[in-house]
């Protein structure tokens, strides 16, 4: 089994399976391109240490899924129940990591990670009041009293469940 | 949270409107971005009762002139399942609620700008005022690429030239046409859509029509260049059509809607090159011509349906052509096949123990191993007793008389037939069938007439009448037996959304009863769109 090395943004090599590795398209694109194992480390400039262990023991995990279907607007992508129970726990990170891992997810190209990170985000967001998604997220409204009642009337028509 | 906007898009896309609507009141930046997700898609749902949604009219069409946010939408649905309190004054009822219902719509519509609709969907019998699809083609003729309608009539007298201008449709459904009169709106509305249309679903609720109306077919061009799939009723008028409008050699998916006889059925479906999906009701028997015609097919197809309505009974393919069929057309994924008469008997499901002392009888001749790439199997069974009590909700459970594991072994039975099939398979087709059971072989389904997967009532018990879905347990030696395990339309549908022929998505519009969206009225707008793969 042929390995490369992949750079972190911020310099550490690690060495991984290409298998594995291929999983994100960006690199397996990179590596088709090149059209041999690289001898050098494969700069993932975007993406630090601890972010791409945690993509790369995704990867590690789903090394042999099939690959995603290729229509994807397919309804599969679309119901945020069906997280498998191994990707719920390795989603069960903090929220900073939880992000980290879709951006990487998204720059490296990998969608069924991207999928299950942004099923985790939007149940976390599903069945919450705005001021519970202030909560969960952290985030404060900057809304002057007029602007939420404004938007509260302008968007009323959606408020029932 | 900083996220590029498609990421936030593919996280909104499992959010209900609610979610959204909560979404947008958290921050100016979350109002900001998902803004343009909760306007794309206005559904209008009215339940049972009449009554006006008083939040979407007193935000979306009494509220101040400039809705700061109207120009974000893209697609509207109605939904609205009516119907009157009593039987007594029904028709003044409907009339009612018609005339609220369009007066909502058209005041909604002249709400918004022009070009800015891409996606107009109708989902009742009640039906729309000729004035809103004429607001449509004037207003939005040019950007409209999905036009889904329950009905359709009333159209003479309107603005024709109008209907000239629906000239993007990729995706034009029109349910119950109610007569020839209507006619030419719905063909200049083909002609001008032609070159783009590729989804066409159209049902003639007339069967007679007068030869001038066939004579007022000839100043129109119906070559429809792109369309791949086609749903329709053929007879008179339909089969008119669709021979002077179909590019029967591009045809990849078509949906006969109303029961053919065998003879008609072979001459329609040998025109066809490259069918992936066919699906038809047929008559009594289906001949040899019509066997053969499907044969055709080929590798190709992928998913054929042929049952009945719900109220006949019919007769299936003998084993021997399903072997046949498996050999010749050995991708099929879905199939959807009638029991045959043989099996028909007695209802030998449920008079197992006692008068087979070997074991339960099948509930007909499965030839599983010919059909290597099934995932579905529809079987069809006959309407009366006792195979009725398969799907009545009431009366099929274990407590009586133990249907649901008189079933289940008769459905076992029926995969278990290896051995003699098997023979019976290699007298025919020894070089090309390979020995041993379907692997990928998911879901088994038995229900009354054509594939309703969806609940519906009974017009004359008012029961509740579900087809039995039953999920496949594959052994791990070849030696040993599938078994099923009951399963239900949520479990499948949760556990597996691919399964879009249990959703009624003939054509990729969503065809599903109403009854049935309201079944599940907390689904994400996402899920009460018609899927464009193209768009």
């Amino acid at each position: 089994m042929s390995q490369i090395t992949l750079l972190s943004s911020d310099n550490v090599e690690m060495k991984v399976d290409k298998e594995v590795a291929e999983r994100s398209i960006l690199i397996k694109n990179m590596l088709e391109d090149v059209g041999e194992t690289p001898d050098q480390a494969i700069p993932i400039p975007n993406v630090n240490e601890g972010v791409l262990r945690k993509v790369i023991e995704w990867c590690e995990h789903h090394r042999n899924d099939p690959p995603p279907p290729a229509d994807e607007d397919s309804d599969s992508r679309k119901k945020s129940t069906d997280i498998e129970e191994w990707d719920q726990k390795f989603m069960q990170v903090d929220q900073e990591m939880l992000f980290e891992i879709i951006l990487a997810a998204n720059y490296l190209d990998i969608k069924p990670l991207l999928d299950v990170g942004c099923k985790t985000v939007a149940n976390m967001i599903k069945g919450k009041s705005p001021e519970e998604i202030r909560k969960t997220f952290n985030i404060q409204n900057d809304f002057t009293p007029e602007e939420e009642d404004q938007i509260r009337r302008e968007n009323e028509w959606a408020e029932d469940r | 949270m900083k996220f590029p906007h498609e990421i936030f898009d593919l996280i909104f896309l499992s959010l209900s409107r609610h979610d959204l609507w909560a979404l947008s009141l958290v921050s100016r930046q979350f109002n900001e971005i998902a803004s343009p997700t909760l306007y794309k898609t206005i559904i209008i749902a009215l339940w049972s009762g009449v009554s006006l949604p008083p939040k979407f009219v007193r935000s979306l069409i009494l509220g101040p002139p400039n809705h700061p946010k109207i120009h974000l939408i893209q697609n509207f649905v109605l939904l609205a399942q009516i119907e009157p309190p009593d039987d007594t004054h029904g028709t003044v009822w409907e009339l009612g609620a018609r005339m609220m219902v369009n007066e909502l719509v058209y005041a909604f519509l002249q709400k918004l700008g022009d070009g800015q609709l891409r996606r107009f969907i109708w989902r009742s019998d009640l039906k729309p005022d000729g004035r809103i699809l004429v607001h449509l083609a004037n207003h939005h003729g040019g950007s409209l690429e999905c036009l889904y309608l329950d009905r359709l009539e009333d159209l003479k007298g309107q603005d024709m030239p109008a209907f000239n201008k629906f000239c993007s449709l990729n995706a034009l459904r029109l349910g119950r046409i109610r007569t020839g009169k209507d006619m030419p709106a719905v063909l200049r509305m083909l002609e001008a859509s032609a070159a783009s249309l590729r989804t066409f679903s159209v049902e003639y609720a007339f069967s007679r029509i007068h030869r001038d109306d066939i004579a007022a077919l000839e100043p129109y061009h119906l070559q429809l260049s792109q369309v791949t799939e086609y749903q329709t009723t053929v007879r008179g008028l339909g089969g008119h059509i669709v021979n002077i409008s179909i590019p029967f050699s591009q045809m990849q998916r078509f949906h006969l809607t109303n029961p053919q006889r065998s003879e008609d059925l072979a001459g329609i479906i040998s025109r066809f090159d490259n069918l992936v999906e066919l699906a038809f009701y047929y008559i009594g028997k289906i001949s040899k011509p019509l066997e053969l015609s499907i044969f055709n097919c080929g590798g190709n197809l992928k998913i054929l349906s042929m049952c009945t309505t719900r109220n006949q009974v019919v007769d299936g393919l003998s084993t021997e052509s399903l072997l046949e069929l498996g050999r010749r057309c050995p991708n099929l994924v879905e199939l959807l096949i009638s029991q045959n008469f043989d099996f028909q008997q007695a209802g030998a499901w449920q008079s197992i123990r006692y008068t087979f002392p070997d074991g339960p009888k099948p509930i007909m001749e499965f030839p599983l191993h010919a059909f290597r790439n099934l995932e579905l199997l529809f079987i069809s069974i006959s309407p009366f007793p006792p195979n009725d009590m398969i799907v009545d909700d009431e009366t099929f459970n274990e407590d009586s008389q133990g249907q649901c594991t008189l079933l289940r072994e008769s459905l076992e039975a029926m995969v278990d037939g290896k051995g003699r099939l098997q023979q019976s398979g290699n007298d025919r087709s020894s070089s090309t069938t390979p020995p041993g059971l379907s692997k990928k072989l998911n879901i088994v389904a038995v229900g009354i007439g054509a594939p309703e997967f969806n609940p519906y009532v009974d017009t004359y018990t008012d029961r509740i009448r579900t087809p039995r879905l039953w999920k496949a347990i594959h052994p791990c030696g070849d030696s040993e037996r599938i078994t099923f395990d009951l399963a239900n339309f949520d479990d499948v549908m949760d556990n597996d959304p691919r399964w879009k022929l249990l959703r009624r998505y003939p054509l990729l519009i969503p065809n599903e009863g109403v009854r049935q969206i309201f079944r599940q009225p907390h689904l994400p707008p996402s899920e009460l769109i018609p899927e464009l793969a193209w768009g």
